[in-house]
């Protein structure tokens, strides 16, 4: 399982919800950093396939890691810090539309 | 180093030249396709993906009817293709729109179409002008902007994944023995004794013809084998969205979403030599297009624009060319690489084995643009 080099950190923590659970994670860390700590199995499932997915890259670039952070769908959790009380959860495939305009 | 020889070059690994190479293997033949490296200038990579009739050809009934004739064979080219290669090209044909935004675009249209009609064989011109509410019947599960004032529609349009298409194309030409050389761009092209040889920095390749579809690299190698085939760039700038639940079932001419979920927009174009740089005004100004079209898709993300450029000669149209000087040479370049594919790998090919041009490949020669100077 993926562990932090910086168990012991003296960093502050936050907690944040993941799929409704609460999880102790590090400040400065990012979404996808934090959620694999937690020994996530996956955070997304694909939009054409639904076969589980998990953050790859790390680095904005290949979208793997998307997830609904506060409401808002596929957002890249690789590249959002993490912040006290927010709210995560897998993006199950595509996100929807609102055409209420 | 020994020479490579095959029956058939082909210089160009795009669209084009994937296609001409996928017939030529249909006959039986052996080809050797050549690929530039990394630095070229790979329109086939940027492309839309529309298999497009409306609108094409207007003064040039030659070739609105071969626009038209490759989308007729498109569904059982793009089936075969599919079931001889397993990739899957996400063809559909549902037809397709162009929307109006205002009074005026939509008169222009109009008479676009008009024109189109009159020009056709018997008026059969098969493209009509919706109002504002038979497009919104056409797409019900997106809301039309307020200034959308109809559209035109024409049920032989249709789309794709072009860069499945061109990965379909190289799998093809795999399985039929072709022989694919990557990083091989073609420096010289000499031609001695009814043979043509081609040096590149992988050694010297043979053939008793060739086939130059290099794109924009299609002008200096066909000054070798005395033909003057003039093209020039012009950019057109693309943006990509975060997939989403599909809400639209037909493309629209610069706006479609993929059968994976991302809408693609694609609605500029540009003269700025070989430019490749995107413009943050351009693409604000084709987002807000697109938003005008269908505000809810201001709730998506653009995840990636890129810019590519058209190969384009000075009429648009294709040009289909063998050399007087050195038959058996022949240019092919087309900025419709997608849609005019099923007949790039018959007519074309079937043109370059046998010899025999068909009457109407005149109309795409290079010598209407010396009747242009003339007069």
């Amino acid at each position: 399982m993926l562990k932090r080099l910086h168990e012991k950190s003296e960093r502050q923590k936050v907690t944040i919800d993941f799929e409704g659970v609460q999880i102790n994670v590090l400040v400065g860390e990012t979404v996808a950093a934090a959620v694999l700590a937690a020994e996530t199995d996956y955070t997304r499932t694909s939009a054409i396939s639904g076969v589980h997915r998990a953050p790859y890259c790390q680095m904005g670039i290949c979208f793997e890691c998307l997830m609904e952070i506060d409401g808002v769908p596929n957002r890249q959790a690789c590249m959002i810090e993490v912040r006290e009380g927010m709210k995560v959860s897998r993006q199950y495939g595509a996100r929807e539309m609102n055409d209420e305009v | 180093m020994t020479m490579k020889h095959s029956d058939f070059l082909v210089v160009g690994a795009g669209l084009i030249g994937s296609a001409v190479a996928c017939g030529l293997l249909r006959r039986n033949h052996s080809v050797t396709l050549l690929d530039e490296g990394g630095e070229a200038l790979r329109a086939s990579l940027g492309n839309f993906g529309l298999v497009w009739v409306q609108g094409k050809g207007q003064g040039a009934r030659h070739y609105a009817e071969w626009c038209h004739e490759a989308s007729e064979v498109f569904p059982e080219y793009a089936r075969q293709l599919q079931d001889e290669t397993g990739v899957e090209l996400a063809y559909r044909k549902p037809g397709g729109l162009t929307l109006c935004h205002g009074e005026a675009e939509y008169q222009k249209r109009t008479q676009v179409l008009e024109r189109l009609k009159n020009e056709s064989r018997h008026g059969a011109y098969d493209c009509s002008m919706l109002s504002r509410q038979e497009v919104q019947k056409m797409l019900p599960t997106l809301t039309l902007g307020p200034g959308v004032t109809g559209g035109s529609y024409s049920p032989h349009d249709g789309y794709l994944n072009p860069l499945a298409l061109l990965k379909a194309l190289h799998t093809s030409i795999t399985l039929g023995g072709g022989a694919f050389c990557s990083g091989t761009a073609a420096i010289n092209i000499r031609y001695e004794n009814g043979r043509f040889l081609i040096s590149t920095q992988k050694g010297e390749f043979s053939a008793e013809k060739i086939v130059l579809a290099a794109g924009h690299g299609i002008t200096r190698l066909a000054a070798m084998v005395g033909m003057q085939v003039e093209v020039h760039p012009q950019q057109g700038q693309l943006m990509v969205t975060e997939r989403t639940r599909p809400v639209l079932s037909m493309p629209i001419s610069g706006i479609q979403q993929t059968a994976e979920g991302s809408f693609i927009v694609g609605l500029s174009n540009r003269e700025v030599g070989f430019n490749t740089d995107t413009d943050t005004r351009l693409l604000k100004q084709m987002a807000q297009r697109v938003v005008n079209a269908f505000p809810a898709l201001a709730s998506l993300r653009i995840v990636r624009s890129w810019s590519s450029l058209r190969v384009l000669s000075a009429d648009g149209l294709p040009i289909y060319q063998q050399s007087e000087i050195c038959p058996g040479a022949y240019a092919i370049t087309s900025h419709s690489g997608v849609t005019l594919a099923p007949l790039h790998q018959t007519h074309i090919a079937d043109w370059i084995v046998d010899g025999v041009q068909p009457d109407e490949f005149e109309n795409f020669s290079t010598r209407r643009f010396d009747v242009e100077k003339i007069a």
